[in-house]
Formats: structure tokens, sequence, C-alpha cells
């Protein structure tokens, strides 16, 4: 059972550098204003996190089961309960799981720093450039025609 | 990767997103600026770094903001518009002089011919008539006026075009400036690889309307600035001009000249050539033909008038043109006399009656033409000084400002005429008309002050209107362009070469335009900003931004969730 423990924590490492890696496409997406590319990349990261949380499922799974122990059990603590030859092994592990995790999130939150703040620049062009006419656009951009209604008020 | 390094990529990334979203900023709001064009953010690779791992992406980084324009399309652009501004100006000065000829009216020349002519008809049938007399000065008169009038009109409307060329060579002369001074600009911020590309849309435009205005030849320089020259002189040159100037020549009109050297500038196309055209070729060309048609009758009508009889004899009769050397032969150009042509060899009568009406004498003057020939002075030595040599009764002198005059003694009259040598008219004795052209023609003085010297009989008798017969068949006389044509069909042939000049110029005028709309939308399909376009990228973003923004909590919110499972120590 921990050498199952051992490729989970293996895999997910090897996921989330997949995710550090898309993030480096995904700024080069804003910054290109490539909205297709944009999303195509969303939509990878976005199946990325469904596996990397089916992953941390099963981890937590496999912990509780480890250490006969409910609620939340952390890395660290687990290393403790971990048979004393693989013991370095979960602490490298652990170490570099953390690591690059720490990575991801710094590059996540200037990530979104700049897609807010870009977003703000467009969101405020598109109200001076719409001029209050913003119902006239759908939400791919595409102009909508007005259907001409009158709707009147009726005693 | 240090903190340092991911907060500088996003500092990057963040400063090229901003700078792209800037730009399509400033193509919306310039979407309707006059040869504003599209500007894009042009991005690459920025250097990586090295690292004891090997060689780290960094990102994408703003090369330029370039401009979405294709020079070639400038260029054509340029050509063509300044061939429309030449046929424009060329247009309206022919659409000008059509107005002036006001054809077909009751104002028009073509009526009021037709009236003079009709007016000599009815004096044949009652020449003894004062009403039918006054009717033709009246309508002699007012044909006199309209071919002055319209003479003005043409010369004035050169004037009017030497105004347009003074406000175009300052037109010239500051856009020559605003160019420089865009020079200047470009240059200065041109510094490395940067493009000034709105100060650049600014100088075509400046191209442009200078292409309208005169041809000229342009040459961008390595530093960015633009070398304009025109037939060979530098108008702007980097930061510097030449400026054009205007002098006046024989005629009273601008001539465009450098202002350095006083040199003509060499103009080939564009408004100005298109003004000056008008200027020197196509109204001048209208004025002679209308002098032409002027001098026709003038010359026609004096010379079948001085052979007829009015019904009252010249107490004193004063030449209606001025001699400038009496010695030389009448029919020299030399005598100064502006009808010399006309005259033939011949003789003219002369009839000296006295107060009672019976006649005196009847003396007959040769004229002979060529070398040796009939001067003044000859006339004047046949009719005499004095009133006793010569023809008796009657003395012959030329004043001080080179009219010929010929006195009858008191209690005597006399009549001048039966003209076969063309000499009277060309003096302007016993004749119609007075002014040798368009603009000068006007009913003769003694006619103006005593209608009675309307020589409507051939014969002298009472009744007799052949020789006002004689003149209203003139109108279908053919004596004008070589005798092949009558006047009527000269005027009429002139309007219609005004009709088809205006309609030749008004199709290459529409031409143009039709090849510039053409240009200006392959240019609009290059460099134009599409709002639609644009606003649906802005959405587009918008969209997809939004997303990313929720995705990148969501992950956020997840790696805090991880991290904390993961524990740190």
């Amino acid at each position: 059972m921990w050498n199952e423990l051992q490729s989970v924590l293996q895999e997910e490492i090897k996921l989330h550098r997949k995710l550090k890696e898309t993030l480096g496409s995904l700024r080069e997406a804003i910054v290109l204003r490539d909205s297709v590319k944009l999303e195509e990349i969303l939509e990878f990261q976005s199946e990325l996190g469904k596996e990397i949380q089916n992953l941390e499922n099963k981890r937590v799974a496999l912990c509780r089961k480890l250490i006969q122990q409910e609620g939340v059990i952390r890395l660290s603590e687990l290393v403790e309960y971990a048979p004393k030859s693989m013991r370095k092994v979960f602490v490298r592990l652990r170490n570099e799981m953390i690591s690059l995790l720490e990575q991801i999130q710094r590059e996540v939150r200037v990530m979104r720093y700049v897609v807010r703040t870009v977003l703000g620049y467009v969101e405020e062009m598109i109200s001076i450039f719409t001029a209050g006419e913003l119902m006239a656009y759908d939400s791919t951009g595409s102009k909508v025609r007005s259907k001409g209604y009158i709707y009147s008020a009726s005693a | 990767m240090s903190g340092f390094a991911g907060l500088s990529i996003a500092m990057r990334a963040l400063r090229a997103a901003q700078m792209s979203m800037e730009v399509s900023g400033h193509n919306i709001a310039n979407a309707n600026t006059p040869g504003y064009s599209r500007q894009r953010v042009e991005l690459v690779e920025s250097l990586p770094d090295l690292t004891p791992w090997g060689v780290k992406g960094t990102g994408v980084e703003i090369s330029r903001i370039a401009r979405v324009r294709e020079e070639y399309l400038d260029l054509q652009l340029r050509n063509e518009t300044k061939l429309l501004g030449q046929w424009e100006e060329i247009e309206k000065f022919l659409s000008r002089l059509e107005l002036y000829f006001n054809e077909p009216s009751d104002e028009g020349l073509n009526n009021l011919m037709s009236e003079f002519w009709a007016r000599w008809q009815d004096l044949s049938l009652t020449p003894e008539e004062q009403t039918s007399r006054s009717n033709l000065l009246q309508q002699s008169d007012v044909l006199a006026n309209a071919f002055n009038t319209l003479y003005d009109k043409m010369q004035d409307l050169r004037y009017d075009a030497d105004e347009a060329i003074k406000s175009y060579i300052q037109e010239i002369n500051s856009l020559a400036q605003n160019i420089a001074s865009l020079n200047k600009q470009i240059r200065f911020y041109e510094v490395g690889d940067a493009v000034a590309n709105d100060l650049r849309d600014q100088r075509d435009e400046m191209l442009r309307e200078l292409s309208e205005l005169i041809d000229f030849n342009s040459e961008e320089q390595p530093d960015g600035t633009i070398l304009v020259s025109i037939g060979g002189v530098n108008l702007v040159n980097k930061v510097f001009t030449e400026e054009m100037s205007y002098r006046f020549n024989e005629e009273g009109h601008i001539v465009p000249i450098w202002k350095t050297n006083n040199a003509p500038v060499e103009i080939k196309a564009g408004k100005l050539k298109g003004v000056l055209d008008a200027r020197d070729n196509k109204i001048p060309t209208y004025i002679s033909r209308i002098n032409e048609i002027a001098r026709a009758i003038i010359s026609e009508v004096n010379k079948q008038h001085s052979k007829g009889w009015g019904l009252e004899a010249f107490s004193s009769l004063r030449s209606a043109y001025s001699i400038s050397d009496t010695g030389e032969e009448i029919s020299s150009s030399d005598s100064g006399l502006t009808f010399y042509n006309v005259v033939n060899d011949g003789d003219f009568v002369i009839t000296v009656n006295d107060d009672s009406g019976n006649t005196v004498s009847t003396d007959t003057v040769n004229i002979v033409t060529g070398a040796g020939g009939t001067t003044t002075d000859d006339i004047v030595s046949t009719i005499g000084s004095d009133f006793t040599s010569g023809i008796s009764h009657l003395r012959a002198y030329v004043d001080s400002d080179g009219y010929l005059n010929i006195e009858a003694e008191a209690g005597y009259r006399f009549f001048i005429n039966q003209d076969t040598s063309g000499a009277l008219a060309a003096l302007g004795l016993n004749t119609f008309f007075k002014g040798e052209d368009a603009g000068t023609i006007a009913v003769n003085d003694p006619i103006v002050e005593n209608v009675k010297f309307i020589a409507a009989s051939s014969s002298g008798e009472i009744g007799d209107g052949n020789n006002a017969v004689e003149i209203a068949q003139l109108k279908d006389a053919t004596l004008m362009d070589n005798e092949s044509a009558t006047i009527y069909d000269y005027y009429a042939s002139t309007l219609g070469v005004l009709g088809v000049d205006k309609k030749e110029s008004e199709n290459l005028k529409k031409g143009q335009e039709v090849l510039i709309t053409h240009i200006k939308n392959s240019i609009e399909d290059v460099s134009g900003v599409s709002l639609d376009e644009e606003a649906m990228n802005l959405l587009k973003f918008q969209h997809s931004y939004q997303a990313a923004a929720r995705f990148l909590g969501v992950i956020d919110e997840m790696l805090d969730t991880l991290i904390n499972e993961v524990g740190r120590r």
C-alpha cells in the first residue's frame, strides 16, 4: 500500500509539472490576445485539474487506510508512520511536491493579477466603445440585430 | 525560477497585454480620422535566461507597434489625386464659363445677335422712321453690352484664377512647413527601431493633400525624413523648406516662382496646373473666339454701313480709330489702325451740300494699297487742310490724339460714303460700331448722338432701306473661319467646343474619382479600422479573460488546499 501511495505521489508531481508548463502558454495566449488558444489551454488545464483532484482523493483515501485515522492527514505527518526504508523517499517526494505547489501558486497569483488587470482594460474599453449599446452584441462579440419589437403598456 | 524572475515575466506580459489593449483603443478612437492606419502590436520572444539547468524562456515582449500600411497604394493615391485636382479645377472654370455664356436664353448672345439683325431688317422696311432707328440703336447697345460683359467676366475669371493660384501657393508653403516639422518629429522619435506611426500617418495625409495641389517626387531618407521635390527643386529636405512665391507676367497675371532664385516652378499636374491651364489656355481660347465674332460684326457691319447714306449729312466727323503714324499706308499695320486689313484698292465719295440740301460738289477719293499706297496724310491732303484747298467747304486734320477729323464750313454739310475700299471702315468714318473686340465694341458716337446718321439707304433716296437689307443679310454670310462659317455657325461651334471641353473634363474628373475611390477602398482594406472587428475581438477577449480569471481562482484555491494537505514543516 505504501508503494501505491508512492506511485500516486509521483503521478501527482508529474501532473503538477504539466500544469506549471501550461501556465507559460496561458501567459502567452493572454499577451497575444489569442482567445482561441487561451480557451484551449484553459480546457486542458481544467482536465489536468480534474485528474489532480482524482489523484488527491486517492492519496487521501490511501493515507487514511494506512494510518487508520479520519480527517486531514498531512503528508508531513504521514512520513512518521512510513516504514523506515521508505521515509527518505517520502520526505523527498513531499519536499518536491511542496516546492512545486508553491511555485505554481506564485505563478498562478501573478497570472490572476495579469488577467484581472487586462480584464479591467477590456471592460473599460468595451464600455467606452459600445457607449451604452452593449446589448447590441452577444457573448461571442457578434452584433445582434434588433427585432424591432415595440412594447407598450396597456391598462 | 526565483520569485523575481516570475514577477518580471508577469510584468512583461502585463505590459504587452496592456499595450495591445491600448493599441486597440487607439485604433477605435481613430476609426474616423482621415488617413489613419490601423496599428498592431508585434511581439517577439524575449531573450532567454541562461540557468545552470539550461536555457529558460522568459516569455514575450513588444517588438514594435507597426502601422498596417501599403506604401505602393499611397503612391498610387497621390498620383491619381493630382490628376483629379487638375481636372476638378478645369471643370470648375469651364462650368463658370458655361454659365457666363448663358445659352440658350433671351440674354444669351445667340438671341441678342438674332434680334440685332432683325432690327436691321425692320429698319429696311421703314428707313425714315425714328422708332425703327431708335429700336436698332437700343438693340445694338444691348448686344455690345452683352459682348462687353461676357468679355469682362471671362477676363475676371482669369484674375479669379490668379487668386486661386495665390491661395494654392500659400497652401503648398504651409503643407511644406508641416511636412518639414513632421520630418523633425519623426526623426526625433524614431531612434533605434521605434516607428512614429501616428506622425507618419499625418505626414502621409499631408503628402496626399499636397498631391491635390501639385505633382512632386518623394523619397524617404534613411533617417525617416521624407524628401519632397518639384521639378528638381527640393520643396522639403529634412527640416528645411524652399518657399514658393509669385511674380506678375506682362499680362499682369501671377506666375509661381521659387523665392530664392525667382525661377518659375515646373508644374505638371494638380490643382495648380488645372488653374494655370484654365487661365492661360482654356479661357483665352474662348475669349479669342468671342473677340473674333465681335471683330467680324464690327468690321463687316462698318464696311457695309460706310457705303450707305444716313437721313442727315454731317457737319463734322471724327474717326472712330486713331492713327499712330499718318505717313504710313492705311492698309498697313504700321499706321496703327486696328482694321487696316479690311482696306483694299477702291474709293469712297464725299458729297458736300449746302444748308438747303443742294449738292455743291461730289468728289471721289481713290484708295491704293501696298507700298506707296494711300496714307492718312494723303486723305487729309485730298480733302484739304482748310476750307478752300482740296474739296471746297471742307477741311481735314489729325488731332493730337491721332484721330482724323473732317469739318464742313458753316452753312455746309457733307456725306462720306459709297466706300468700295474699306478705308472708311478702317478709319471709323460713317461707321456703325467702334471698338476692336468683345471688350470694347460699342455703337459709334455720332449714331448714339443722332440716329439719323444710321446709313440705311444705298442711294440717299427717301424710303430706300437697301443698305439696311445688306447689313441684315450679313447674318447669313460666311464671314468666319476662312469664309466657311456664318457668325451663327461660329458662335454655335464655340458653344459646342465649350460643351465638349466641359464634358471631357467632367468625364476625366469622374474617371479619376472612381479610380481614387477604388484605391481608397484598397487602402481601407489594408489599413482601415473595422469597428465591428475590434468590438468582436474585445468581447471575445472579455469572455476568455473572464474564464481565465475564474479558472485561475479555482486553481489558486485548490493549491491552497493541496499545500495545506501536503503540509509545511
